[in-house]
């Protein structure tokens, strides 16, 4: 029968293909090829979905609205009891102004902090203001500057750069 | 002289129940009673054997739009339904339990056993009507048929279960229908089918090898004249290609499942809004379309009654007032509808807006992936043909590959 005799012939008259490897290995390699592209994929759309952590993008900006209601919220509280207290009450309202002073300059610093860790992420070869980004482009950097594990990160630049056209 | 008198009473009194009748008809006119259906959806009460389970494409939808502009048909919204109403419908189908694979399909698969089809008739989250066709890979027709529902308003609450969509009865009837088919097959059919469906992907794949086991019958139906043996070794590559083109599948169906997801709300917040508008239009159109003619019905008859007495004088100029406030009433509403059919428009485009981009996104995404596996399985088609001819010492013409 066509097709069912395979190995008898296999090895003997085997032809060759570009860099000496028969076609029964390049066709294996192009396989295990696709398959690291499909897992690539896989990781991207992972990363995409959590960092929209399931939610629509309506969600997500109720989420930051409400987000941003609770910071103001106390500040909000605290300046309306301020105008209701009095002599050494006031004294103390300095000290915690002070303190709140205090917090926001470490604030400053864990944000100055976070955008230091953003840039060591990004390798030298990728514009750090994503000059020229697509929607696609956009999601693969934030899952690439989210992403801990320096392996998949670079596998994620890898398709960055594949996605941009950009030769390493 | 008393029977003219008579005469004329009567006459007033026929004027009187044709004023009587269009008052009474008008009241009545708004009342509509709709019947809602409520379809379970049947589930497998045990896990079937794998060889009972035939995997499952459903091709993105025919959004069917129009050429012309359509007041109540959006593009962009038709574009999404095409791709939303596929997903839910591959949910529904993993969810009965009766299933391999299930997919959503950009084009047409050799490799999967079961295809389905769907055309969108109507959507205005009132209505739903959707053609679907399902034919397996040897070619045998399912079903070819409408499938619609009137959906009640219950079907939008927040209360309901969640993974419910509002239009879940036609979804339910299409999957019920599918397994009680299925059920008519034996389990060597089944398994038969998914053969047929193996070697018709041999044959797009290596053509001249595997065509000669199938043939077609009289009525176009594929039947394999011979199986290719447990240890053909090509057979086992061929195996290998199509285990890829189900994680293409995958992948592109998780963008679909995003496209799902970030459309799910606004589509059914637009739905919902549609659905509300679509009936008070619908109500008014009605209304005012009998008004209308009610108001001339009653107008032509005042003019053509007779009768010369005073009651009846009375009666019949009763009637051509009556009529002619019917008549205006009548295109007040037909205006009133107009109305609606304008904020219909408006939440259309919309939503409408609001899923240009994500569609647009969706579509790179497919070009992108199913233009790359192309170019790896055309690759993958000439190093086939070249293992084959080194391992059997068999020549394949040219042709046969492209």
């Amino acid at each position: 029968m066509q097709g069912t005799n395979s190995d008898s012939g296999a090895s003997g008259t085997s032809s060759e293909i570009g860099s000496g490897q028969s076609a029964s290995s390049v066709f294996d390699e192009s396989l295990g090829d696709f398959d690291k592209e499909m897992q690539g994929e896989r990781v991207i759309i992972a990363a995409a979905n959590q960092s929209l952590g399931g939610m629509t993008a309506q969600e997500s900006a109720d989420a930051g609205a409400i987000q941003q209601g609770g910071l103001d919220g106390p500040l909000d509280m605290e300046s309306g009891q301020s105008s209701e207290m009095t002599g050494s009450k006031a004294e103390g309202q300095n000290q915690d102004e002070d303190s709140s002073e205090n917090q926001m300059d470490e604030t400053t610093d864990s944000t100055s902090g976070d955008q230091d860790e953003i840039k060591e992420r990004i390798p030298e070869d990728i514009p750090m203001d994503g000059t020229g980004e697509d929607v696609i482009a956009r999601q693969i950097r934030e899952a690439a500057v989210q992403e801990d594990d320096p392996m998949i990160r670079a596998a994620l630049w890898d398709e960055y750069r594949k996605h941009m056209g950009i030769k390493k | 002289m008393k029977i003219i008198e008579i005469r004329q009473s009567l006459l007033a009194l026929k004027n009187f129940s044709i004023v009587f009748f269009f008052i009474f008809s008008l009241s009545v006119v708004d009342a509509k009673t709709i019947q809602y259906e409520k379809v379970g959806l049947d589930r497998a009460q045990i896990e079937l054997p794998s060889e009972e389970l035939l995997d499952i494409g459903i091709l993105l939808f025919d959004p069917n739009i129009p050429e012309e502009e359509d007041d109540f048909i959006f593009p962009e919204i038709r574009k999404a339904e095409a791709r939303y109403m596929p997903f839910h419908l591959k949910k529904t189908l993993q969810d009965t339990g009766f299933w391999g694979g299930v997919w959503v399909l950009p084009e047409i698969s050799e490799a999967i056993d079961l295809i389905v089809t769907g055309r969108i008739e109507v959507s205005d989250g009132l209505d739903i009507s959707i053609r679907v066709g399902v034919w397996d890979i040897t070619g045998k027709e399912w079903v070819n048929k409408v499938y619609s529902s009137t959906i009640a308003q219950s079907s939008y609450s927040k209360r309901r279960d969640l993974t419910q969509d509002p239009y879940q009865n036609v979804y339910n009837k299409i999957a019920n229908d599918l397994v009680k088919i299925k059920q008519q097959f034996e389990t060597e059919e089944l398994e038969r089918i998914s053969e047929i469906g193996d070697i018709r992907f041999a044959a797009e794949l290596i053509p001249n090898v595997y065509n000669e086991y199938l043939v077609k019958d009289k009525k176009n139906i594929y039947q394999a004249q011979r199986l290719p043996d447990d240890d053909d070794a090509i057979m086992q590559r061929v195996y290998n290609i199509q285990e890829r083109e189900f994680l293409l599948l995958d992948t592109l169906n998780e963008y679909y499942a995003q496209l799902y997801e970030n459309i799910s709300q606004p589509y059914e917040d637009w739905r919902k809004l549609s659905r509300e508008d679509m009936i008070t239009y619908q109500e008014l159109k009605k209304s005012a379309r009998t008004r209308q003619l009610l108001g001339a019905a009653a107008l032509l008859g005042a003019i053509a009654s007779d009768g010369d007495s005073r009651a009846s004088s009375t009666m019949r100029q009763m009637a051509i007032y009556g009529g002619m406030e019917a008549m205006r009433s009548g295109f007040g509403k037909a205006s009133e509808a107009k109305i609606y059919k304008e904020s219909m428009k408006e939440l259309g485009t919309a939503f409408d807006s609001q899923a240009e981009p994500l569609i647009i996104e969706l579509e790179g995404q497919t070009i992108r992936l199913t233009g790359n596996a192309q170019e790896k399985f055309l690759e993958w088609r000439k190093l086939l043909k070249q293992i084959y001819i080194d391992e059997t010492g068999f020549q394949i013409s040219d042709s046969s590959v492209q």
